[in-house]
This record gives C-alpha cells, sequence and structure tokens, in this order.
C-alpha cells in the first residue's frame, strides 16, 4: 500500500525478489544433484528417489534457517529490510520444496507396502518411549503441518479474518517447527552420516538463529524499558526530551502491560500511536514519516500520524494515544484511544528547544 | 558494519535507496555463493550407498530347486544341494521377494522341493543376489519335484557377529542407500511384508558378509528383530549354510553399546 495508491501486491521488488529466490532454490538443488553425481556415480549412486529426499529437505532446512535469520537482521541492520520484504514468498517457497520432500519420503520409504503410508509412517521406523530411537520422520510431519498452515494462512485475507494477534500467534509456531526441524535432523541425518561437517552445520544454524533473536531482543527492550519508567502524579509519563526524536522518526517507548507507544515527530509537531502495525504487527516505532504518513519497516504499511488511519482508500487503524510536550518533554497517556481516533499533535515551541 | 544512512528508509514499493542498493549489490552475491558452497559441502560428505545393482531394466529367467522354509529361494544346480555328497562347486542361492514391499511366501507355497523356472529382476550386491518376481501369471512355471530331501546344510558352528540387520530387498539395491537409522521405516515395512530379514557384518577383508536370519529352531524370524533395525547389533547364534547363502539362527541379540 502507499498514500500515491500503488500496488502492494506486485511490483518490481516482488519480481526480483522471487527471481532471485527460485534461482538460488535451483542453484542449489541442481549443485547438490551434480555434486553427489561427481562422488557417487556408477553402481554407487545414490537411488534416484534418494538424492531428491536429500536435496530438497537440506534445501527447506536452509531456506527456514534463513528465513528465521531475517527478522533480527533488519531489526539489528536495517539494511536487511529488502530481505524482509517478500518474507511469505521465500515461506511459502520453503513450504513447497519441504512438501516435495516430505512426500518423496512418505511415498518411497512407507510406500509400496501392504500398510497405508500414513499409517506407515506413525507406526514403523522408531520407538516412541526412546529420545534416541523416536521416530524423527514423523517429527518431520509435524513440522511439515505447521508450515502448511502458516503457508495457507499467508495471505491477507486470513490475516484480516483470522485478526492480527490470532493470525501472529499461528506463525510464531514456526519456532516449534524449526525445533522439530532440528530434532528430525538431529535423530536421522546425524545418526546415519558420519560426517562431522553435518553435525558444525546444524550446531552453527541453531546458535545463529539463537543468539540473532536474542541479540535483536536485548536491543529492542533496552531503550524502550529506559523509556516510559517516569509516571507522574497525574498518570502522565515522562518520553523524554522531544528533541531526542529525529525529524520523521520515532522514539518507542514501554507502557503498561508491556505495551509500546511509538511516538513521532513531523516537523514540530508531535504523535503518538500504537507501535504494532496493524497488518503483521511490525515495529512501527522503527519506521518513518514518508508522504506524510507514519510508514512501517515490514512493508509499507501507512497510518496518518494524527489519527493512526491508512490513507484512503486503504482501511487500517491503529490505536492512537494523547499526548503533550512540557517545558521540552514528550508527556504521553499511556491509555491507548480506539483505533483510528483523531488526537491533534502535541507542538514544540521555541522555548522546547531553549 | 555501517548501518544505512539515517535519512534513507526501505519501502518496497518505492525506488531503493543508494544505501541499501549498494549493500544489496554486495549481499545478494555473497548469499549466492554461499548457497552453492553449501550444497556442494553438504552433497560432498555424503557416505558411500554402496555398489548394489538392481538390475529393473527387464526380466530375466532363473532355474533351479525351490525352497520356501524358513524364507523362499531359488538354489541352482539343485540336485548338488539335495546329494548327499559334497558338490563340485557351492551351489548360487537366490532369495525370492515379489514387486513391492511384499515377500514370495504366498506366491510359491505348496512348490517346496519343486524344480521350477521363475520370471524376475535380479538385485545384487556383494555377490549376493535376489529375484524380484514379476507380478505377471507366467512368473512361476514349476516342472516337479526333483524327488531328494533338502537335507545337506552344512555343519552348525557357534559365532558371535557384530552388523546392522538390513531388509535384504533394499540393501541389494532397490533402495540406495538401504540401511541405517534414516531408512529403518522402510526396512520394517519390508520386513512386516514378509521380506526375510538379513544380517550385513563386515569381515577382514573390509568386504560384507552376509546371513539369512532364522530364529534358533531354523523357522523365520521377524519381531525379534525389528526393534534392532539400522542399529549396529552383536547376534550370538549358529551359522549354517545351503550352498553359498549363509543362515545365522539367532541364539541372542543386542545392541552394541
Amino acid at each position: 500500500m502507499s498514500v500515491s495508491y500503488k500496488s502492494v501486491q506486485w511490483n518490481t521488488h516482488k519480481r526480483v525478489y522471487d527471481t532471485l529466490l527460485v534461482g538460488a532454490v535451483v542453484a542449489y538443488v541442481v549443485g547438490f544433484v551434480a555434486m553427489t553425481s561427481v562422488v557417487w556415480s556408477g553402481n554407487e549412486a545414490l537411488s534416484p528417489p534418494v538424492l531428491v529426499m536429500r536435496a530438497t529437505g537440506s534445501c527447506a532446512a536452509i531456506m527456514l534457517t534463513v528465513i528465521l535469520c531475517i527478522g533480527p537482521l533488519a531489526r539489528l541492520d536495517r539494511r536487511f529490510a529488502p530481505l524482509l520484504y517478500n518474507r511469505r514468498h521465500f515461506g511459502v517457497t520453503m513450504f513447497f520444496i519441504a512438501l516435495l520432500h516430505g512426500t518423496a519420503a512418505l511415498g518411497f520409504y512407507h510406500g509400496f507396502g501392504n500398510v497405508n503410508p500414513l499409517v506407515s509412517l506413525l507406526t514403523h521406523g522408531g520407538d516412541y518411549g526412546s529420545f534416541m530411537r523416536f521416530p524423527f520422520q514423523v517429527l518431520g510431519a509435524m513440522a511439515l503441518v505447521i508450515l502448511f498452515f502458516m503457508a495457507a494462512t499467508s495471505h491477507d485475507f486470513w490475516l484480516k479474518n483470522l485478526s492480527p494477534p490470532v493470525w501472529k500467534a499461528l506463525h510464531m509456531l514456526v519456532y516449534l517447527a524449526f525445533a522439530l526441524v532440528v530434532m528430525h535432523v538431529a535423530l536421522g541425518v546425524l545418526q546415519k552420516e558420519k560426517s562431522p561437517v553435518y553435525i558444525v552445520i546444524v550446531f552453527t544454524a541453531v546458535v545463529l538463529v539463537t543468539t540473532l533473536h536474542v541479540v535483536a531482543g536485548a536491543r529492542e527492550i533496552k531503550p524502550s524499558l529506559s523509556r516510559g519508567s517516569t509516571e507522574t502524579s497525574g498518570g502522565l509519563i515522562d518520553a523524554g526530551p522531544a528533541s531526542d526524536i529525529p525529524d520523521g522518526r520515532a522514539m518507542v517507548v514501554c507502557v503498561k502491560d508491556g505495551q509500546r507507544v511509538a511516538i513521532y515527530r513531523h516537523g514540530d509537531k508531535i504523535s503518538a500511536l500504537s507501535n504494532v502495525c496493524a497488518h503483521q504487527n511490525g515495529p512501527l516505532g522503527e519506521g518513518k514519516i514518508v508522504d506524510g504518513c507514519v510508514t512501517c519497516p515490514w512493508h509499507g504499511y501507512q497510518y496518518l500520524p494524527h489519527n493512526g488511519c491508512s490513507p484512503p482508500p486503504f482501511t487500517e487503524k491503529v490505536p492512537t494515544y494523547n499526548v503533550r510536550v512540557v517545558k521540552g518533554h514528550v508527556m504521553l497517556d499511556p491509555t491507548p484511544l480506539p483505533p483510528g481516533t483523531p488526537v491533534d499533535p502535541a507542538r514544540i515551541t521555541e522555548s522546547d528547544h531553549a | 558494519m555501517p548501518d544505512a544512512p539515517r535519512d534513507e528508509f526501505y519501502v518496497g514499493y518505492l525506488p531503493v535507496p543508494t544505501g541499501y542498493k549498494r549493500f544489496l549489490w554486495v549481499l545478494l552475491p555473497v548469499m549466492l555463493l554461499v548457497v552453492v558452497i553449501g550444497a556442494v559441502v553438504i552433497a560432498s560428505q555424503q557416505s558411500n550407498p554402496g555398489d548394489a545393482v538392481w538390475h529393473d531394466d527387464g526380466s530375466q529367467r532363473f532355474i533351479g530347486g525351490l525352497i520356501v522354509d524358513p524364507y523362499p529361494m531359488l538354489v541352482e544346480n539343485f540336485d548338488d544341494v539335495a546329494d548327499q555328497s559334497p558338490p563340485d562347486t557351492t551351489p548360487h542361492v537366490y532369495l525370492i521377494v515379489s514387486e513391492g514391499k511384499l515377500g514370495s511366501r504366498d506366491r510359491l507355497a505348496g512348490l517346496h522341493g519343486q524344480r521350477v523356472r521363475l520370471a524376475g529382476t535380479l538385485l545384487k550386491r556383494d555377490g549376493r543376489a535376489m529375484i524380484e518376481l514379476t507380478s505377471t501369471d507366467n512368473a512361476i512355471k514349476a516342472f516337479g519335484s526333483s524327488g531328494k530331501p533338502l537335507s545337506s546344510m552344512q555343519a552348525i558352528t557357534p559365532v558371535t557377529l557384530t552388523g546392522e540387520v538390513i531388509d535384504p530387498k533394499c540393501y541389494l539395491g532397490a533402495m540406495k542407500p538401504g540401511g541405517g537409522v534414516t531408512h529403518k521405516a522402510c526396512a520394517e515395512l519390508c520386513l512386516r511384508g514378509g521380506i526375510p530379514p538379513m544380517l550385513v557384518a563386515r569381515n577382514d577383508t573390509g568386504g560384507e558378509d552376509y546371513f539369512l536370519l532364522t530364529d534358533e529352531n531354523g523357522g523365520p524370524v521377524l519381531d525379534s528383530v525389528l526393534p534392532y533395525l539400522g542399529e549396529p547389533v552383536t547376534i550370538k547364534g549358529r551359522v549354517s549354510a545351503i550352498g553359498d547363502l549363509n543362515i545365522l539362527r539367532i541364539d541372542k541379540i543386542e545392541r552394541v553399546p
């Protein structure tokens, strides 16, 4: 979306993004198959179904790892934001690669027998009472089910109809899916293959995802907790000097119940909105005012600073907050107003700069 | 790593700011390079799937004597096996299975001791061979009994062997690799479908020896070996042979610690 009504659905960036994404997937699969054919050929060649399983399984696991790294990377360095912009296409592509892996495994490992393949998946090849011999394929299947629901509901239609909190909660299951994939690999490939390279790769992926999330989370929590801690007798919160807010940008304040408020400065005006974008819960306080609108850093959704409404014809709304500037300090009423409630911006006067 | 200029801000539907563009021109080629290197490294570390061959490019005909118990197998030079005198050459024995993950006992019931001609495809690894019967009606043709007893199993020798319990159809070429933990579910499905279990054990020369597994009385075995599929095990038992096929009667099986 944009204030000048450009399409959000397909644009040049998304086409370039998807082209590069598909190109990278093809490069990985072709590279994997080619290298395998070099290492093991002739009578020692892998069966084609096994080759497909391995190429697509490893590809999907790497894609999931990269997807989980993009979010915190974009928080730590804004230049990664272009990778975040079309991440849902990344996720859906990853699901289809994983589905190919799962279908091949189900068909060839559990097919051609006298038992229904789905029944075989749940009843063959492991011991549910043992950690080391737990049926690792079931773990992969569980991850695939989660990824299916995420891919199926990735469209904004579901975001709107499920409501952002429910949609967000559903999509947070990606971390459970990642844990299941790690265990799927650990109890499967890592017990089968002897090369330590696989252990190093899996360990690195887990450490990378965990570390990036911890560091990005710490960076987000620290400044917002340091603000908003001073509450006056009138129930207002002293958010700090207005001059600390760069023009066109925001400071984020943590108020009661852990809610965050984005306090934007636009010239000499101060407005406060919820920090949570109505689209995918993106951090509005890390955005910028573009064409007079607060613009979310994730997907460019926009809101008018004084009422939290997306410019017509768009209909998204976020809660607003009453705010004042007293002796150069931003004083915030922490009680959220209903989404889309107009609030006169506070003004920074000459004396506030003094 | 320097951040993007403060005044620059990326919005997907607007032109990419210069600072972001410069960054992406470095990041994207690096990511693509990592993708290709990652594929090569991961693929290169795969272990040897073995040199098994599945001659599934057309059915062949096999002639010999049929043994159904404990598992179906075809013995070339049937008379040599049945004869009480030592044969000049060790008869070659083929295990017999059906298409898919199914054994062949039902199709061969009542033909024990018969001279037969089978149509099927050959699976082979390290000299150990298996026939996969075709599903056609004329896959099995019996010519009558040889009239000689099948009593010339070699002397039973006590042994302790370490190796892996496998489903021989996959291990001998139907799927490569056809062993290990990742293949465990497939192996269980094969064995439950009637394909006989085998132990593959590494010998002193670095090669692999194959042992058809039976219970302690020489009968078919299934449930007692299923929990051990795809894992290193030690089996104490007694070895005998029919032709060039070793048969291991299991007295005790346990995981290698």
